[in-house]
């Protein structure tokens, strides 16, 4: 039995802190009693603490199945960086020798990061089988659900593989989940009969703001103005990579801020420098699309601002929530334009594969053996897995209608008329309480008189002009060695 | 804009294969691809652009189209009247490499990832800090840095060598290209600065950065190609064994250059003879000292260069019209012979 005590002299030695956030600590207790667990802990809550502290308690191998490279390597080289060497990312970006070689010595990792589509590889399944698993986590669990934004086919088989692999615990963790994929998440995983610990969505230190301009023109003043007014630093979120370059362009150009755009189309080193950069506090704002933020573990971003509507409440709220963690004020605004709505509306379908498509794929999948895009990965994935065409077919057309219910959703809560903050905690939560609106809530559309309110209205205008031209490259040796 | 002036300046009035083109770009090394580049004259341009995405190429191509300055049909693309004009006026302010020799650079991206993460890595150990996050790079290209490193950190005055041996290197580059490399240098407190950054510093678009970048990492590696003895730590970072050719083509060349045929290749290989054959055009093609002489017969290379001479487009169904027995790999062997002598 480990005691309480244990627990938190735990949290303090390895990673320095006194308390626990809610949930943390509902979920180690579960996890280290042995319990199939599910955990819902909004985005900036640190659910890597709920499976990362008991691996150091338990003592042997934690599995954790991740959907995506970049993510795991994030979190490999934060372990690293807390000193964990003994962590490992087990990816497709391996070599096939690097891999062999890290499977024959699988047992001395205390971390071992998964794809979903590696852990299903017979050679990898033996391997793990030789070790003993105390925990196997299902990190981004709601991509097993056909209902999650994110579903994966790949996530598919992790029931069968838990049942493979006998960890002594299994948890599955998520940030956003509704009932529906809750559900979902617990079928789909063999674990019915799981500890569900659920918090509250709510950030109360967020303020939620929505600004609808007419044209983009407008919408480029109002957010100028805007993050010249804000303490930083902040990132703004794009749908389009072109954009996130033309503002931060605009940005550079026009303001005294030291901004950077970063999209997934960057190389690895350009990435890497802005994302270190971002962290150390060397930049006040930057312009990203989705690719920017899994894996960031910075606590005082002051604002996330989204340039264009996202495509569901879950992508909104898993961005809005690395503001803030800290726990000081923050501020999280939507901008829209009628326009921006048009362009999600089309964004829609794009990606899954029409009736007709599923058809002939299923008829002649060799027809289609070097097409790319998303829609043929997808349809070549469930025919991995064994689905027929026709539940290929009904599900793809339900994820239509889910789409168009969860774009809807967005614009119900952009339109809103009300409290934002509880129209988000009816929409997730199990029992949503009753939110005390005030003007630190959610607040007045279009208004930056916010900042004012929250103490986030930036006090020293720094004048200094950016440095220009280079550094001389013998200096900068010297200084490297 | 700046990468569709680069492909502007790719194209000619003569029709060219965009697939090929952007292949090319990619370095995807197919035969097919290898000899398109090959006939256009892009081959040193090979791999420049590993990560340029299928859709940005089409975008570009169309926004050059739209502008009028190049026609594209199902297969090809070719320039305007008006493209011409462009091109003559874009290509001389465009910033063109100098170093970088496409067939010889197939390792110039690993070794650019082996040679940052060295210098941040001793860079750390020499601050005496092992709290930081290395450059994302490849498994297999940590491991290497790493296996590098343990060998010669116990060695006194270790990273002053270092320190030493990038002086001189970089001494050998202009100025502005050294200063612009070290600048993105990451280490002990030094984050370094994005392309982006470097861009805006010198009003200049991240696009030239990145070409710039990209000559002097192949200056730098030519260098360390051609000067062993000098660099003795920085060398071991390039992989040596690493020819301009594919791994699976090097094995049927070293067999062949110990006297196998292409058949007995074939048997001990449990490889397709066409496929030993792609393995001989590229190695045709990316290979200075080919011995095309080894594979061709002269009394059909006299034929098909007589009819070539008359139509220099000559299909292969052309040719084996008029030679029956033709293969085509003879006749694809004898086009890059072509290709090659008249440069």
């Amino acid at each position: 039995m480990i005691t309480d005590e244990l627990i938190y002299k735990t949290l303090k030695d390895r990673f320095g802190y006194d308390t626990f956030k809610p949930g943390q600590l509902a979920v180690i207790r579960s996890v280290l009693a042995g319990q199939a667990t599910l955990a819902v802990l909004p985005t900036g809550t640190g659910k890597s603490l709920c499976y990362q502290l008991p691996v150091y308690l338990l003592g042997h191998t934690t599995v954790i199945v991740s959907p995506l490279i970049a993510l795991m390597q994030d979190q490999v080289a934060q372990l690293n960086y807390q000193g964990e060497k003994r962590a490992v990312a087990i990816n497709s970006s391996l070599e096939p020798r690097q891999k062999q070689l890290i499977l024959g010595q699988l047992s001395q990792y205390r971390f071992v990061f998964m794809a979903p589509e590696t852990i299903s590889q017979p050679t990898v399944i033996q391997a793990l089988q030789q070790c003993q698993i105390d925990l196997l986590v299902i990190d981004e669990a709601h991509c097993i659900s056909q209902w999650g934004i994110d579903f994966r086919p790949d996530y598919l088989v992790l029931a069968t593989i838990k049942r493979q692999l006998k960890p002594r615990a299994t948890l599955a963790l998520t940030a956003t989940a509704n009932a529906q994929v809750r559900h979902d998440i617990l079928t789909k995983l063999d674990m019915q009969s799981a500890n569900s610990v659920i918090t509250s969505v709510d950030r109360p230190n967020i303020y939620l703001g929505v600004s609808q301009q007419v044209d983009e023109a407008s919408k480029n003043r109002f957010l100028k103005q805007l993050v010249m007014e804000s303490q930083g630093p902040g990132i703004i979120y794009f749908s389009s990579r072109q954009k996130t370059v033309e503002i931060a362009t605009l940005l550079q150009e026009t303001t005294t801020l030291k901004v950077a755009y970063y999209h997934a189309a960057l190389s690895t080193k350009e990435r890497f420098t802005i994302q270190q950069q971002f962290m150390q506090g060397h930049l006040d704002v930057i312009c990203a699309t989705n690719a920017f933020g899994m894996g960031i573990n910075k606590a005082d971003i002051r604002y996330v601002i989204h340039y264009h509507l996202p495509q569901n409440i879950e992508s909104y709220l898993q961005e809005v929530g690395r503001a803030g963690r800290d726990g000081k004020p923050a501020y999280a605004l939507l901008l829209a334009t009628a326009q921006d709505m048009y362009l999600q509306q089309a964004l829609i379908s794009f990606g899954i594969p029409e009736v007709g498509l599923i058809q002939r794929f299923y008829q002649d999948p060799n027809l289609f053996k070097g097409s790319q895009g998303n829609e043929f990965e997808l349809l070549r994935r469930y025919q991995q897995i064994g689905m027929e065409e026709q539940a290929v077919s009904e599900l793809l057309k339900n994820r239509q209608k889910e789409k168009q219910f969860a774009l809807q959703t967005m614009l119900d809560f952009l339109n809103l008329h009300g409290c934002r903050r509880q129209f988000i905690v009816n929409y997730f939560d199990e029992d949503p309480r009753q939110i005390e609106h005030d003007d630190q809530c959610c607040g007045e559309p279009n208004s930056t008189a916010f900042l004012e309110k929250l103490n986030l209205k930036k006090i020293t205008n720094d004048k200094a002009p950016k440095t220009a031209g280079l550094d001389h490259w013998n200096g900068i040796l010297k200084q490297l060695f | 804009m700046m990468l569709m002036a680069y492909l502007l300046c790719l194209l000619t009035p003569e029709k060219r294969r965009y697939q090929a083109i952007y292949y090319t770009l990619i370095g995807k090394r197919t035969t097919s691809n290898l000899y398109a580049g090959l006939a256009y004259g892009l081959l040193k341009w090979l791999q420049i652009y590993p990560n340029l995405e299928q859709t940005q190429f089409q975008v570009e191509l169309k926004r050059l189209q739209t502008g009028g300055l190049v026609e594209i049909d199902a297969r090809y693309v070719w320039l305007t009247t008006a493209g011409r004009q462009k091109k003559a006026e874009w290509q001389p302010q465009l910033f063109w490499p100098t170093h970088y020799m496409g067939p010889q650079m197939g390792h110039l991206a690993q070794f650019t990832a082996r040679f940052l993460l060295a210098i941040q890595i001793v860079s750390e150990y020499q601050h005496q800090n092992t709290q930081y996050y290395p450059l994302a790079t490849s498994m297999k290209d940590r491991v290497w840095v790493a296996s590098w490193f343990k060998r010669h950190k116990s060695v006194p005055n270790f990273s002053t060598q270092l320190q030493t041996e990038l002086t001189q290197l970089l001494a050998q580059l202009d100025t502005k290209q050294a200063d612009l490399l070290v600048n993105q240098f990451i280490g002990h407190h030094i984050l370094g600065k994005s392309q982006q950054q470097l861009a805006w510093a010198l009003d200049s678009s991240p696009l030239t950065i990145r070409v710039r970048t990209l000559d002097a990492f192949a200056q730098i590696l030519g260098l360390l190609l051609t000067s062993e003895l000098g660099y003795p730590l920085l060398t071991e970072l390039v992989e040596h064994h690493g020819s301009q050719l594919s791994q699976s083509t090097l094995q049927t060349w070293q067999l062949i250059q110990h006297g196998a045929t292409i058949e007995q290749i074939s048997q001990q290989r449990h490889v397709k003879v066409g496929t030993i054959k792609e393995h001989l055009l590229e190695a045709a093609i990316l290979l200075p000292q080919f011995p095309f002489t080894q594979f061709l017969i002269p009394g059909i290379t006299q034929k098909l260069a007589v009819m070539m001479a008359e139509k220099p487009t000559l299909s292969f169904n052309e040719a084996q019209a008029a030679l029956p027995q033709l293969d085509f790999f003879v006749y694809r062997l004898y086009q890059i012979q072509r290709q090659v002598s008249t440069g």
